[in-house]
């Protein structure tokens, strides 16, 4: 067990991997001086290994493709977590498909690392996305790792994953500090924070941490499951359905925008497999459907916070419903 | 002025003649709705595949593109398995996941066609950078219609192969038209000016002689495999039908029949076999090529018919190496 | 007339920092370039020196605490 920083834990978790298989590499914009940091170090201790590319993101993530057909298992960093965008169709219509495409013929083994998604205060519109959802709608295994062991973990086991795997690593965690147990992790599993048998708040990101305070804050009027869901794709339905089962009520909270969002699959999935568990209808917690502005008091205005948490889990003190037996 | 070996130009005129044959069997297949959806031949370019893979070694790659039977084939791909992916059978070469559009033979360094202009481009890149495991020197050929250089990603790969001075040969089927719309309407330079602006050397190679071809592809890998960087090809070429199969019906009028029929007297096949006869190859021997090549095609056909039909339960298959659970949309 | 030290901006969306060591106390005098706190954000960890001459009037931080990028590390008394 150590004690890490999240971004230390990513950092630790690539230099890990890049030093037992000496096919990974690892490739972006500004990574041999790590702007990010999740590269420090690594282009002088590995040499050739960690390479700057030109600012041409679909580039780059092809070349990433062809590398990882050819036998690499390459790592793109995403300076800012929207460029994603710019490279949509070499994710989502080539990479990810050609697996099935060819019918088996061959496998692409990339890693797409966005550090530091989501908003953080005055990063403005284009910087402030959290799009872990436009990726796992198009079936590319999506990770967000919330605590430092989740970074750890899940990183060595997006790099050993043999298909196209994304991590989101949210700027709001980068720097919390937690024990670190050096392994590699399990893709599609949830995490239960903390146990409670009142309600149950799947979270994601940092929303796990705020989920966890609040949780905390109102303990002696409401007993809070927290479950991490940590991977968006492939998502851990098992966990959130023993969970709901268990206290009957659900808030998903989500940091992307209410529409088409996280929050919106787990509240239909478990409308339509098991609404008979619910005692209160499902409550979604989400960014508005809206871009993120500039000002710092409109930003706060439209992503998720604490007191969005708190709002609804007050809401079921209000009701008065009865478990169904 | 040939300057191949005699058996090389009848291996050559043999590739491009089963090329030829496949896609008007494939033209067939399609009106006659066996092959579903449309397909995109490459009757008239068989030259340009056949010339340029006649330079390739084991271990280089190609990537291809919408238009990619006639890669395929010259690189050395099954016939039947071919056919039988076009039937969007089980034994296809893609097991039926791929069509036309996506048909691939990894073992044999075919990294795919695909639907998207430009798209596979950067593919070659990443090959070329990656190491062999016999250490030599792994050299990608991007194939590309001329439509492509207009295309952003394609843009960006010329300049990351030469910024990293990879072995790529970036080969331009240039058909004069990226469908109907002709090359000079939308480039103000020509296809060896561009490539020249990123500091990529290259030439002109007349797409409808395989000899000229194969002699400009030589001289491109040599130039990557020695470490000198990336080329650039200009295969002057054109195809002798429509841009996809459906295009005959559409009454489109972006070319008149005169163009076509002045290119048809360069038909690569005519080409060829006038090299052949100044090389003092007998015609039967290229009488035999067609005759081996027709038998081969028809043969492969059926065993492509036979091939089994996938099973409904397996359309989510292949989707992961890792596998992972996929929910169906129905309840 | 004291000169507020603030942490400054590491980094695009750092926010978050924690002092990790204090070289200064009160009534220290400090010249340009001396270390004043070693502090870690989510990327580094690095030494914030000096930017002018004078005397601490108050050091604003303790060890180990976490602060805002914006928040004030000392007071200094410039000579």
């Amino acid at each position: 067990m150590t004690v890490m920083r999240y971004q230390q834990a990513l950092a630790a978790a690539v230099r890990d991997e890049m030093l037992s298989d000496n096919s990974v590499v690892y490739l972006g914009e500004d990574v041999e001086q790590s702007l990010r940091g999740v590269s420090a170090g690594l282009s002088k201790e590995l040499p050739g290994r960690v390479r700057d590319t030109p600012i041409s993101e679909a580039a780059f993530t092809g070349f990433a493709t062809g590398a990882a057909m050819a036998g690499a298992r390459p790592i793109v960093e995403y300076q800012i977590p929207t460029l994603l965008y710019v490279a949509f169709d070499q994710i989502v219509n080539q990479a990810q498909k050609i697996r099935m495409m060819t019918g088996g013929q061959t496998k692409v083994p990339v890693t797409y690392l966005f550090p530091g998604s989501g908003a953080r205060l005055g990063l403005a519109g284009q910087h402030s996305d959290h799009p872990y959802v436009l990726l796992a709608h198009m079936g590319v295994k999506t990770l967000v790792p919330a605590t430092p062991e989740d970074a750890y973990t899940l990183m060595r086991a997006a790099i050993r994953d043999d298909d196209p795997v994304a991590v989101f690593a949210p700027a709001a965690c980068l720097h919390r500090k937690g024990e670190v147990n050096l392994s590699v992790g399990a893709i599609g599993k949830a995490v239960i924070e903390r146990k409670g048998s009142d309600v149950t708040v799947v979270a994601v990101g940092h929303l796990v941490h705020e989920a966890l305070r609040v949780a905390e804050e109102i303990s002696d009027r409401l007993d809070v499951e927290v479950v991490n869901a940590r991977s968006i794709f492939p998502f851990d339905w098992q966990t959130v359905r023993d969970s709901v089962k268990k206290t009957g009520r659900l808030v998903v909270v989500d940091d992307t925008n209410r529409m088409l969002g996280l929050a919106s699959e787990v509240v239909a999935t478990a409308a339509e497999e098991y609404s008979e568990l619910f005692r209160d209808p499902p409550i979604r917690v989400t960014r508005a459907e809206g871009a993120v502005p500039f000002s710092i008091e409109l930003e706060k205005a439209i992503v998720p916070s604490a007191n969005d948490i708190r709002s609804a889990l007050e809401r079921f003190l209000d009701s008065s419903s009865d478990r169904k037996e | 002025m040939v300057s191949l070996q005699q058996e090389e130009v009848v291996k050559a005129y043999t590739s491009m003649r089963l090329i030829r044959a496949f896609e008007e069997l494939v033209v067939q297949l399609v009106n006659s709705n066996e092959i579903a959806g449309v397909t995109h031949e490459y009757i008239g370019e068989e030259a340009v595949a056949v010339g340029v893979c006649a330079a390739l070694e084991a271990d280089d790659v190609l990537t291809s593109t919408h238009r990619g039977h006639g890669h395929l084939l010259a690189r050395g791909a099954d016939p039947a398995k071919m056919l039988a992916e076009l039937l969007g059978r089980e034994t296809g070469l893609n097991r039926g996941r791929g069509g036309s559009m996506h048909i691939a033979d990894v073992s044999l360094g075919i990294y795919g066609a695909n639907g998207i202009v430009g798209a596979g481009v950067p593919f070659a890149l990443g090959a070329a950078a990656t190491p062999t495991e016999s250490g030599k020197t792994r050299v990608a050929v991007a194939f590309f219609g001329d439509g492509a250089l207009n295309q952003g990603v394609l843009l960006e790969s010329f300049n990351l192969a030469a910024a990293w001075n990879l072995p790529v040969i970036f080969c331009c089927e240039n058909n004069g038209y990226a469908v109907t719309t002709p090359l000079a309407k939308s480039m103000p330079v020509t296809p060896v000016e561009r490539a020249a602006g990123f500091g990529i050397p290259g030439q002109e190679v007349d797409g409808m002689d395989v000899i000229a071809v194969a002699e400009a592809a030589r001289l491109a890998v040599d130039h990557a495999r020695s470490g000198k960087g990336p080329y650039f090809l200009d295969c002057q070429t054109y195809r002798l039908v429509g841009h996809h199969t459906a295009e005959r019906t559409m009454n489109l009028t972006y070319r008149t029949q005169d163009e076509i029929e002045s290119w048809a007297t360069r038909d690569p096949l005519l080409v060829a076999t006038e090299h052949a006869r100044h090389a003092g190859i007998p015609s039967a021997r290229f009488e035999a090529a067609d005759a081996e090549v027709r038998e081969r095609l028809a043969s492969s056909l059926d065993i492509a018919r036979e091939g089994a039909v996938p099973k409904a339960e397996s359309a989510l298959d292949y989707s992961y190496s890792s596998p992972i659970p996929m929910r169906w949309g129905r309840a | 007339m004291a000169i507020e030290v603030r942490f400054p901006k590491f980094g695009m969306s750092t926010v978050e920092v924690y002092v990790s060591h204090i070289f200064v106390n009160a009534g220290d005098r400090v010249a340009v370039g001396d270390p004043l706190v070693e502090v870690e954000t989510d990327k580094v960890t690095l030494i914030m020196d000096c930017e002018v001459s004078g005397v601490i009037t108050e050091v604003k931080v303790v060890k180990d605490g976490e602060y805002q990028v914006g928040d004030i590390v000392c007071l200094i008394a410039e000579n």
